[in-house]
């Protein structure tokens, strides 16, 4: 019987995007969180006593230049050393930019496959061979499959890759291969790395993207960790056991308010989401995207008092203990229950702003002089960001918040009465 | 919608109360309740039967929530009917009459899509709201866009709304501004961890000679503190002899000393301690001994002098008593003496009060006075009766004086009121209030002229080539719009046609290239023979046939078939080229029919074009012809034309500048209509009121009301005199009547008082106040008879207890054979004696318990003596000794040995704990080797050697202390550069959150600015002037109307008109005149509410508590005229203002409804 650990991604010392601090959030956790979920695969590792441990590429930020961040990898790798587990790995395409992996001398029980070329490795001891080539540059539009050798003969194949597949949503397409690519080797197992939601394409044979070991921003949803496979004397894979490793758990909460007019109503609904997200989290740190949807009288004051609303959930949030959940931010999708026609119909005014707001497009080159000014002091990553604002696909949406804010600015007289 | 009626039968302090609302002729009601008759409650009440009963709602108070019930019957303009009823709840809180549920949306006939926010806000008006929304004119310096805004918003206040939107934005940017605003320090806050977060990061290099540098050091350490160590021990072993050394030497001394004692018996190591204790043990016990028996004896003989006194100690107990109650006794002799001063005190007191009310006798005689309380109360009542009588009698005389003074005052101030004749007065008056509209709009005429006029000229500017004069322009003969139309059509029509060929022609050209291009290709695979070439090639090579024939034939020509090549061998060549294109022709069919067709389809195209061309020309020729017609359509106007689509938007300008030329000229008419209507009523109203013209028709049309105002007003007063007058006589003659009455029950009352005097024993005539000052003073000895009596017996009790003490006292001293003067000296004695007794007593009982102890102790140290005795002969036994006198040397000699034996045992445990786990005979015999004079001088060479390398680790330690601090702080670089790049990302998800929310909130300011700008636009001529006239009704023409004018920034601003007065701004106005304003803007803005929506009730919620009566009277009509159009409801609580619509809008203009909240209270 063979074990080993199949992970990927690691990204170790790479922030995890956008959250915002606030009074009491648990920064602690936060920072660092890339290497304590490390920390946990090297534990599992040693725990679980395997036979070897995979990394599918993309140990490193590719723009991270600080060599502690390489020492620590070493380190851990160490750990395994000293137990006597040996690590295979492959360069994704972080690492091929990456200046730590091009200095970092790592311990005697690792092997990095080449870049220039397919290797095969046979593992001491067990009827095994591990098939690999890793990134030589940061982007390799080729596909590196076929290269790789068909199966050996009486022995278990592994093949170890950094690809997107035939391409995936939210990642670049790099050494694209199709499934069929990959069935046509006759390997037992594929353990691929770069696209960082953990996926099983399929089980036989066993193809596996093994996902990143923490996520990193609100895309990166759900538990995050790694595979323990094992395969049994007769060299089939007996099962390949989810293991989860981070130590923040990313969520979205999706809150519904169709109907809902009490924001004591909200708040209970949140609490009760809250709850069942702190839970699943078993104990992890939850970060935590809020999306309101549906039709409710509180769409107007969602939209405007935003600061208000932020401050109330983060209350709920810290009553859910210390350092249980992190709220990353609050999406309002909601839509309101009035009628705008009928609105319309009542005033001359509404009626004037609400049929030029339907009309209304927000034009990059016609904006108002204040808003022109604040973009010129942001930098160009978040500046990029904010104009996506109105992209074609979000316009309605920004004018819907704009929307929102005027007839609630003009129902509750600016604020004086609520 | 309007209420027909409301039906409460459980709701704040209402139960079952009913108010209908008829219309008839207008729709105004006016609820009048005093404070706490439930009027906030009724308010509530029309709000939450439409909107449905607040969860939180305060009309609890009387029916619980369940049962809270509000029924309603409303009517809508289309007369759609509806009576329902509404409870409170979450859900199917809508009933009809019957109880059934009805759909939430049943009312939505009734509301359209009213809610009730903004039917508060829009059709609820209080004193609250109108001050507040004058203040707000204020602050937006009456910019007109806002004003009219929010008076169209049910006053919300539109400045206040951009306000607080700009105010949220600038939270979080403000231009060039990084104080209190969160996005440019943010920026800065990100930019500041991306530096940081770059500067921490480590290098690879930085870490490579560091470790580099570590462990060089770490090997120097490790070599230096080997060497360190050898010196150490050697060091330490010249330490150990030396300390050892002197120990030695004494060792060896305390060996000789044993080697020179005498031989001694073997005996046990506490031989010697036993001896000397038991030596010791038998000297005390014999000194024990002889002590006792001398104490024993010392007892027994002070006991012998030791006397008691039994009989005095057999009377203690009585003896004890005495002494407790001596104190008794004392206080009871103190009080003997205060009872019978107090006693002589009251008697004194009692003997006066006898002598004043005239008894003689015992004190006891004070007892014939005691009344029963019947008896006393009747008496009291009776002159009580009197006392009343007499003061009612006395004010009715009073008040009778009184009414007739103020009598005489109103008719003194009734003659000084004369009366005045109207009629005059009246019928100018009549005449100017026909001119009154025209003069009040006069202003709005004349403002409309001058904004006609510019705009006139304004448009007029725009039709470029029109004459100069505008009504020239005006009346131009412009072609029609059919025929610019008609024209521009068969224009566009040639245009289009021309364009269709062009696109021909290129299209061929495209084609045709395209053609061309494939023939090439086609042409380029090889050569392709046609049937002209195959057709060509055979008539050449039937020429050579016949060159051959005629060659053959002997008359061969100098033609040559191929020119340089003789016959025979041109003429094969021409054969197989024939052959050859015919082969080709066969084999390359299809490349051959290919580029045939191209060719035909080359040619056809290019025909194509040609034709087009063609076309083209004529088409141009029939545009000549039309431009021609074209020119000559507008001949007439003088004016070269453009092309007829522009010239059609001249046209669309020029009828719109005819159309405005056309209101500019009605409204100059309009204007002069009025100015003649206003010069003529102010004629009328100069000569009636006999004053100058030049004062102008406001001022004199206000005088004349004025004058009639006064005039009416002192009838008034007139009546109101009389009436008072009327009154008061009346009352006169009623308290004229009061006085006989009263003399009556004077007379009654003291009758009875006198019966009842004589009764008790009163003197007779005695006034009811004396009887009662009497009556209480005998209560008051009578008090005091009894104080005497009670006092009396306490006297006597006293006394009988001291005399029982005394002889007790006496007793006792003569049976114990005591001597004393007095009952105090004698117990005094008796207590001193038993208290002797006792000591003696205890004294002797002492002594008889010591002599017992020390006779017991004596026997048991004899018993020790004996035993010690024994002890010592059997250690002399033990030591062969003949008597114990010899064991005192012994004991010397066996101590000497055994001190020596232990010293030397202490040696050897120094020498131990130096030998470091060798044997200490080993130790010995290795420190007796050394030559202990060298250890001085080796000890400081090797010290010396040590401590110059120990100076060398120090260095190398310090390096690498440093080293290790370095790399310490490479990691913590190594982390912060991690943790910085953290921060920023928390930093920019911050960023990116406030930047959008800015933007959003900007677009919105921005997008509200212009939209509030495109109504005043598009409103701004309605509202001003419907408000206009409200406004000068409202103040009674001290303004003429509303105008537009532009403040010093070029913003167009509200302004008061008045008549040859320059305007008035809103700042200018006082409070009162800006609640006017407001409340015209608001009218007008429902007035205009209503031209497209259907009518809402509107609630006025003591809309007028704050204006004087003069500005309510005024204010009244305009709300009876909008009561014609839609219903009202005027809340009160003073009576004044009920008065007041009474006054100005006569019975039949208003429903009163009087509110209480008795059950049965009914409205109208």
């Amino acid at each position: 019987m063979i074990r080993f650990i199949h992970a990927a991604d690691a990204h170790i010392d790479s922030p995890l995007q956008g959250l915002e601090v606030h009074e009491g959030a648990p920064v602690d956790v936060l920072r660092g969180a890339t290497r304590r979920a490390f920390e946990n695969l090297i534990q599992l590792a040693i725990d679980e006593n395997i036979d070897f441990l995979l990394i599918a590429g993309d140990l490193y930020d590719g723009d991270w230049k600080d060599y502690s961040t390489g020492l620590f990898f070493r380190k851990q790798l160490v750990r395994l050393r000293d137990k006597g587990i040996p690590v295979y790995l492959v360069a994704g395409n972080h690492d091929a930019a990456s200046v730590i992996s091009k200095k970092l001398s790592l311990p005697e029980n690792v092997h990095v496959f080449s870049t220039r070329t397919t290797e095969s490795i046979e593992v001491a001891g067990h009827p095994l061979v591990i098939h690999g080539r890793g990134f030589p540059n940061r982007a390799v539009p080729e596909n590196l499959v076929v290269d790789y050798p068909t199966a050996v003969p009486n022995k278990f194949n592994l093949g170890l890759l950094h690809t997107s597949l035939t391409g995936r949503a939210g990642h670049d397409t790099y050494a694209p291969c199709s499934e069929t690519d990959l069935r046509q080797k006759g390997y037992g197992y594929w353990a691929l790395g770069h696209i960082h939601q953990p996926e099983v394409i399929s089980q036989d044979p066993w193809i596996v993207f093994a996902g990143n070991c923490q996520g990193r921003d609100a895309r990166e949803l759900g538990p995050h960790g790694c595979r323990l496979v094992t395969v049994n004397d007769s060299l089939e894979v007996e099962n390949a056991e989810w293991h989860d490793l981070d130590v923040i758990r990313w969520h979205v909460l999706e809150i519904d308010l169709t109907g809902v007019t009490e924001e004591s109503e909200v708040f209970s609904h949140v609490t009760k989401s809250m709850t069942g997200a702190v839970s699943e989290a078993e104990g992890r740190l939850v970060a935590a995207r809020i999306v309101f949807t549906g039709a409710t009288p509180l769409h107007g004051s969602l939209h405007r008092e935003t600061h208000r609303w932020r401050a109330e959930l983060l209350g709920r949030a810290q009553d859910q203990g210390e350092d249980a959940i992190w709220i990353e931010r609050i999406k309002v999708l909601t839509s309101p229950v009035y009628n705008l026609a009928q609105l319309a119909e009542r005033d001359a005014l509404t009626k004037i702003v609400l049929e030029t707001l339907d009309q209304a497009r927000i034009e990059p080159g016609n904006l108002p002089n204040e808003i022109k000014e604040m973009l010129e002091i942001l930098l160009p990553e978040i500046r990029s960001d904010v104009e996506s604002d109105w992209e074609d696909s979000r316009q309605a949406t920004a004018i819907e918040d704009v929307r929102a804010i005027i007839l609630d600015a003009l129902g509750t007289k600016g604020g004086q009465t609520r | 919608m309007r209420f027909e009626r409301l039906h409460v039968p459980a709701f704040g302090p209402f139960t079952d109360l009913d108010l209908k609302f008829p219309a008839q002729g207008g729709d105004l009601h006016v609820i009048y309740g005093s404070n706490e008759a439930g009027k906030s409650s009724l308010l509530r009440a029309f709000r939450d039967l439409l909107f449905g009963i607040h969860g939180q709602s305060p009309d609890n108070f009387i029916h619980d929530y369940k049962k809270l019930r509000i029924m309603g019957e409303i009517v809508n303009r289309a007369g759609e009917r509806l009576t329902f009823q509404r409870r409170k709840g979450n859900k199917n809180t809508l009933l009809d009459a019957g109880g059934n549920e009805l759909p939430d949306n049943a009312l939505i006939p009734f509301l359209g899509s009213v809610d009730q926010e903004y039917f508060s806000t829009m059709f609820g008006l209080g004193t609250r709201e109108l001050r507040e929304g004058a203040e707000q004119l204020l602050l937006g310096k009456g910019e007109i866009g806002n004003a009219l805004f929010s008076a169209s918003m049910g006053g919300t206040p539109v400045q206040l709304v951009l306000a607080a939107l700009i105010d949220e934005s600038e939270r979080l940017f403000k231009g060039r501004s990084t104080a209190n605003v969160s996005i440019r320090p943010a920026v800065s806050e990100y930019k500041d961890f991306m530096r940081k977060s770059r500067d921490a990061v480590v290098s690879p290099e930085a870490w490579e000679k560091i470790e580099k540098a570590l462990a060089e050091a770490e090997e120097a350490k490790v070599k230096l503190e080997g060497e360190i160590l050898a010196f150490t021990r050697d060091l330490e072993w010249i330490a150990r002899c030396e300390d050892a050394l002197p120990t030695v030497g004494r060792l060896n001394e305390e060996m000789r000393k044993l080697e020179g004692l005498p031989p001694m018996p073997e005996v046990s190591s506490d031989f010697v301690e036993r001896a000397r204790a038991a030596r010791k043990a038998a000297g005390e016990t014999h000194t024990e001994v002889d002590r006792l028996t001398a104490q024993i004896a010392k007892l027994e003989e002070l006991l012998a002098g030791c006397q008691t006194s039994p009989a005095l100690l057999a009377e203690a107990d009585a003896l004890d008593r005495l002494h407790q109650d001596l104190g008794v006794y004392r206080d009871h002799k103190n009080s003997l003496t205060d009872l019978e001063n107090e006693l002589a005190g009251l008697e004194g007191t009692l003997r006066v009060g006898m002598q004043n009310l005239e008894l003689t006798g015992s004190l006891s005689a004070l007892e014939t006075l005691r009344l029963s309380s019947a008896v006393r109360l009747t008496c009291e009542e009776t002159a009580g009766d009197l006392q009343n009588a007499l003061k009612e009698h006395e004010e009715n005389i009073k008040k009778t004086a009184a009414l007739k003074t103020q009598i005489d005052t109103l008719e003194t101030q009734l003659q000084t009121l004369p009366e005045t004749d109207l009629t005059n007065l009246r019928d100018a008056l009549s005449v100017a209030a026909v001119a009154t509209e025209a003069n009040r709009t006069l202003s709005v005429s004349e403002s409309e002229v001058k904004r006609l006029s510019l705009e006139a000229k304004e448009r007029h500017r725009e039709l470029i080539g029109a004459p100069k004069d505008l009504d020239a322009t005006g009346s131009l003969a412009v072609p029609t719009k059919a025929t610019i139309r008609r024209i521009g059509e068969e224009m566009e029509g040639i245009y289009r046609d021309i364009k269709a060929e062009e696109s021909k022609i290129l299209e061929g050209t495209k084609q045709s290239d395209a053609l061309k291009a494939e023939l090439g290709r086609l042409e380029r695979r090889g050569e392709l023979p046609s049937e002209q070439a195959l057709h060509d090639a055979r008539v050449h090579r039937d020429r050579g046939w016949s060159l051959v024939l005629a060659d053959w034939k002997g008359d061969g020509s100098s033609e040559e078939l191929i020119p340089g090549s003789p016959l025979e061998e041109a003429f094969p060549l021409t054969i197989i080229k024939v052959d050859n294109i015919a082969d080709q022709l066969r084999e390359q069919a299809e490349a051959v029919a290919q580029a045939e067709e191209k060719r035909f389809q080359i040619t056809h195209v290019e025909k194509q074009s040609q034709l087009a061309e063609v076309k083209i020309a004529e088409l141009l020729s029939s545009l000549k012809e039309c431009q021609t017609t074209w020119e000559a359509a507008w001949q007439p106007c003088g004016i070269l034309p453009k092309a007829p689509a522009e010239m059609e938007e001249w046209r669309e300008a020029w009828s719109e500048f005819k159309d405005i030329l056309r209101q500019l000229r009605a409204a100059e008419g309009n204007f002069q209509q009025k100015s003649d209507q206003v010069h003529e009523a102010t004629m009328r109203l100069a000569a009636v009121l006999l004053e100058p013209e030049e004062k102008g028709f406001t001022l004199l049309f206000d005088n004349a009301k004025r004058r009639v105002q006064k005039g009416e007003q002192t009838a008034g007063r007139r009546i109101e005199l009389i009436n008072q007058c009327q009154a008061l006589k009346s009352q006169l003659e009623t308290f004229e009547q009061n006085n006989a009455r009263f003399a009556t029950a004077v007379e009654a009352a003291t009758k009875k008082w006198e019966t009842q005097g004589q009764r008790v024993g009163m003197p007779k005539g005695i006034s009811p106040k004396s009887g009662l000052a009497l009556l209480q003073e005998r209560k008051e000895l009578l008090v005091k008879f009894d104080s005497w009596k009670k006092s009396s017996a306490t006297l006597q009790k006293t006394k009988d207890a001291a005399g029982l003490y005394e002889q007790a006292v006496k007793r006792k001293a003569s049976a114990l054979g005591t001597a004393g003067d007095t009952i105090e000296a004698q117990e005094n004695d008796l207590w001193k004696r038993l208290a002797k007794a006792r000591t003696d007593q205890t004294r002797h009982d002492q002594l008889i318990g010591q002599i017992e102890e020390a006779k017991d102790t004596l026997g048991e140290s004899q018993i020790s003596h004996s035993q010690a005795v024994q002890a010592l002969d059997e250690l002399v036994r033990l030591a062969k000794l003949e008597t114990v006198d010899a064991l005192e040397a012994l004991l010397a000699n066996l101590e000497l040995r055994n001190q020596a034996q232990s010293r030397i045992a202490t040696f050897r445990d120094t020498l131990s704990g130096l030998a470091r786990g060798q044997s200490v005979d080993d130790f010995l015999a290795r420190i007796r080797a050394e030559d202990a004079e060298a250890l001085h001088q080796r000890r400081g060479t090797l010290q010396s050697q040590k401590q110059e390398k120990e100076a060398a680790l120090q260095t190398v330690r310090d390096t690498l202390y440093a080293r290790k601090g370095e790399r310490q702080t490479l990691e913590a670089a190594g982390d912060d550069a991690a943790n910085y790049r953290q921060q920023a990302e928390s930093c920019a998800a911050r960023l990116k959150q406030d930047a959008s929310r800015f933007v959003r909130l900007r677009l919105a300011a921005h997008f509200l600015q212009t939209q509030i700008e495109r109504f005043r636009k598009e409103n701004q001529g309605p509202l001003l002037e419907k408000s206009g006239q409200v406004f000068q009704d409202i103040t009674r023409g001290k303004f003429g109307g509303l105008g537009a004018e532009f403040s010093a920034d070029d913003t167009p601003i509200l302004v008061g008109l008045r008549r040859d007065e320059p305007s008035v701004s809103i700042e200018g106005m006082s409070d009162g005149t800006r609640d006017q304003l407001y409340l015209a803007l608001r009218l007008a803005a429902l007035d205009q509410y209503l031209v497209k929506h259907e009518p809402m009730p509107l609630i006025l919620d003591d809309l007028l508590i704050t204006c004087d009566n003069d500005r309510a009277a005024a204010i009244l009509p305009q709300l009876a005229t909008l009561a014609q159009r839609t219903q009202i409801f005027l809340f009160t609580h003073h009576d004044h203002l009920v008065e007041l619509c009474r006054n100005n809008l006569g019975k039949n203009a208003f429903l009163l409804h009087q509110l209480n909240t008795n059950p049965s209270a009914k409205g109208n």
